[in-house]
């Protein structure tokens, strides 16, 4: 099972390669988790344990990207953001059988792959509500690129705890931003460049519960981006204990075509440190 | 209850009375005069004055002393360069970003500013330079006997002597600063890490206040995630060695309600301020192709933006092929009338023409203001200029 899609753009063609996988994990009864693994959209839901059917609360939100964002054309990112709106309404209305309105909620990490109005550029829109995440894996190195919506991230950053404490922390599940939790939703966006060669992982917080970083890594590097990588991740997970529902989504992304060199020839890491070259006067 | 004041020039701070509220702040726009005196007059006067003065953000909340008298105790808020002496307490609203707080049981004095002036004020309102508030009851003494500045004169010294005057004095008091910092994480006394319960059960009965013990992700505001205990004062970042503290207000608290409120309050307004501007203002880049300032812009050659709010994401502009220009060069935006550019600290450098002036190199990462018909260049390779319609 490894769906290969390509899609066409301005500045070449992508093609994906994609690996997902949704469990329940050993202790739950429910798997709460949705997720979209179909291009140009990839994101993971973590419905919310605490609050009325979760699970409602993420496949509502997956639902509602689907329709509005899996339409044959590339969206812009003010169309991406006009569908979060949308699922943030959509879990908000959300009711019971008696009809009694549910208080649910879930968290919304991934990424979608978007094209300016005029259609001339296009980019990877990242985007992120809660303690799902998105890493990036260049074949060595792992790499977070959303910020965590979490109690335990916040103490974090105020450097109130160590990232091995954050790991077995009491508030450790606790998000402080969700769909569903206000009224105006303000999710996190990155807009990055398209890379010549690429993967992404986005996972719910079951995965990177149970492990490391450098775990995930080495699984990564095991089974490279190929079909048995979703898999093995969540395998990884429930082997670790499963306390939560576990989904991990891999994309490969890969763009060849007119994009000259800026778009083949870079790594992220490129990007960072060696951004232009000096002009000489 | 009586207050007194000493009189002031119109346009400088106003004074709001009624029979159990006290507002002393710097010119308010007129409109906003009848809004305050509405609030000061509810059944909530220090939240709603508050919801007006915070509304526009911190930056323009303007200087003030509000002082409540309910069910035998005294709210008394205070910021900017005002010294509010409540009872034998004296705070100071200096050095705060958001405002000083203090509850005192008992009915007590308020005064702040120039309050020698005696001129008596029932309700109303009146431009003064300061002002006593006496509750019926209260100790005389202690109000008359503190000199504080004029409010809109210099920052007031932080040693008053009504401070020490003040320290044998037993009331019950709680000293409370805002600050706005989004992470209001508290950590307690002990370690705030404990080891897990060695739950096996399956979590079926667990409620919201366990669920958490058997890894389920709740949500939480960030208030509620904060670690926090009723009786705690213990608080926050890195706080000053124990010698500093001694002598000082050491209960300073965070009322998280309120800074949720702030919060909410901020998003409310929001699409108020981020009305479109009236005018048209867009770039004119060498291909001759417009992009419109109707919402930022970033230039580059290859640009991209990190983690910024979904409500104010930029538009990119490539401008591909020259390895002179960085990736993400510079921005533009419009803030309120002003068309702002700054260089992402690109490696060759921004340079700008206001229209009859050499060019000038920007800054790097410092925002500057420029006029339509200014031209601005890339990296030396490229050059647009700023337009308007």
């Amino acid at each position: 099972m490894e769906p290969r899609f390509t899609f066409a753009l301005p500045v070449g063609t992508v093609t994906f390669a994609i690996a997902a996988r949704s469990e329940t994990g050993s202790v739950r009864r429910v798997n709460e988790d949705s997720y979209i693994a179909e291009a140009p959209v990839f994101v993971v839901a973590d419905g919310m344990g605490g609050h009325d059917r979760g699970d409602r609360a993420s496949q509502t939100v997956a639902a509602v990207l689907r329709e509005r964002l899996l339409t044959g054309v590339l969206p812009t990112a003010a169309d991406v953001l006009a569908a979060i709106t949308a699922a943030n309404d959509a879990v908000r209305s959300l009711v019971s059988e008696t009809g009694e309105p549910l208080v649910s909620g879930t968290t919304l990490s991934g990424m979608v792959l978007v094209g300016t109005e005029d259609g001339v550029a296009t980019h990877w829109m990242t985007i992120n509500i809660g303690d799902s995440r998105l890493y990036i894996w260049d074949g060595r190195t792992l790499e977070q690129l959303t910020v965590d919506h979490s109690a335990v991230q916040e103490l974090l950053d105020a450097g109130v705890i160590t990232e091995a404490a954050a790991r077995v922390h009491p508030e450790r599940n606790v998000v402080t931003r969700a769909i569903g939790a206000t009224a105006a939703i303000e999710p996190d966006v990155w807009l990055i460049p398209v890379l010549a060669s690429e993967s992404f992982l986005i996972c719910s917080d079951g995965l990177t519960k149970e492990l490391t970083d450098g775990d995930i890594a080495d699984v990564l590097r095991q089974h490279g981006t190929g079909p048995t990588v979703a898999q093995a991740l969540v395998d990884a997970a429930n082997a670790a204990g499963g306390q939560d529902n576990i989904t991990a989504v891999v994309v490969h992304a890969t763009l060849t075509g007119t994009g000259g060199g800026d778009l083949v020839d870079e790594s992220r890491v490129d990007m960072i440190d060696h951004d232009t070259t000096p002009r000489i006067a | 209850m009586t207050t007194s004041y000493t009189p002031a020039q119109p346009g400088t701070w106003l004074l709001l009375a009624t029979e159990n509220s006290v507002l002393f702040t710097e010119s308010p726009a007129a409109t906003a005069v009848d809004e305050l005196w509405q609030a000061l007059g509810s059944a909530a006067p220090v939240q709603s004055i508050l919801d007006i003065l915070s509304r526009g953000g911190l930056s323009t909340t303007p200087s003030f002393a509000l002082g409540h008298l309910e069910g035998g105790s005294l709210h008394a808020l205070v910021r900017g360069p005002l010294v509010l002496q409540a009872g034998a307490e004296s705070v100071d609203g200096t050095g705060v970003s958001t405002w000083r707080e203090t509850t005192m049981a008992g009915a007590t004095a308020l005064s702040a500013g120039d309050h020698t002036g005696h001129l008596p004020l029932g309700s109303g309102a009146v431009w003064a330079s300061g002002f006593a508030f006496q509750p019926a009851g209260a100790v005389q003494a202690a109000a008359a006997a503190i000199t504080t500045p004029a409010p809109v004169a210099v920052p007031v010294p932080s040693e008053s002597p009504a401070a020490a005057a003040g320290a044998d004095v037993p009331a019950e008091r709680t000293i409370v600063e805002h600050t706005m910092v989004e992470h209001t994480a508290v950590e307690r006394d002990e370690d705030p890490v404990v080891p897990l319960p060695p739950i096996v059960e399956a979590p079926v009965a667990a409620g919201p206040a366990y669920s958490h013990l058997f890894e389920e992700t709740v949500h939480r505001s960030i208030e509620e995630a904060a670690i926090r205990e009723p009786e705690e004062v213990d608080e926050e970042a890195p706080r000053p060695a124990p010698a500093e503290v001694l002598g000082d207000h050491d209960g300073e608290t965070v009322m998280s309600a309120d800074i949720a409120a702030l919060r909410a309050r901020k998003r409310a307004v929001a699409p108020v301020v981020a009305a479109p501007p009236a005018r048209s203002v867009y770039l004119e880049l060498p291909n001759a192709q417009h992009e419109p300032l109707t919402q930022p812009v970033i230039i580059g050659r290859n640009p991209s933006v990190s983690q910024v709010s979904g409500t104010e994401l930029p538009r990119l502009v490539s401008i591909p092929g020259s390895q002179d220009i960085s990736r993400s060069h510079a921005r533009f935006a419009l803030e309120g009338d002003t068309v702002v550019v700054t260089d992402l600290h690109s490696r060759n450098g921004t340079t700008i023409a206001l229209p009859g002036k050499p060019p000038q190199l920007l800054r790097k990462g410092e925002p500057t203001a420029v006029l339509p018909g200014t031209v601005v260049d890339l990296g030396g390779v490229i050059s647009l200029t700023v337009r308007e319609s």
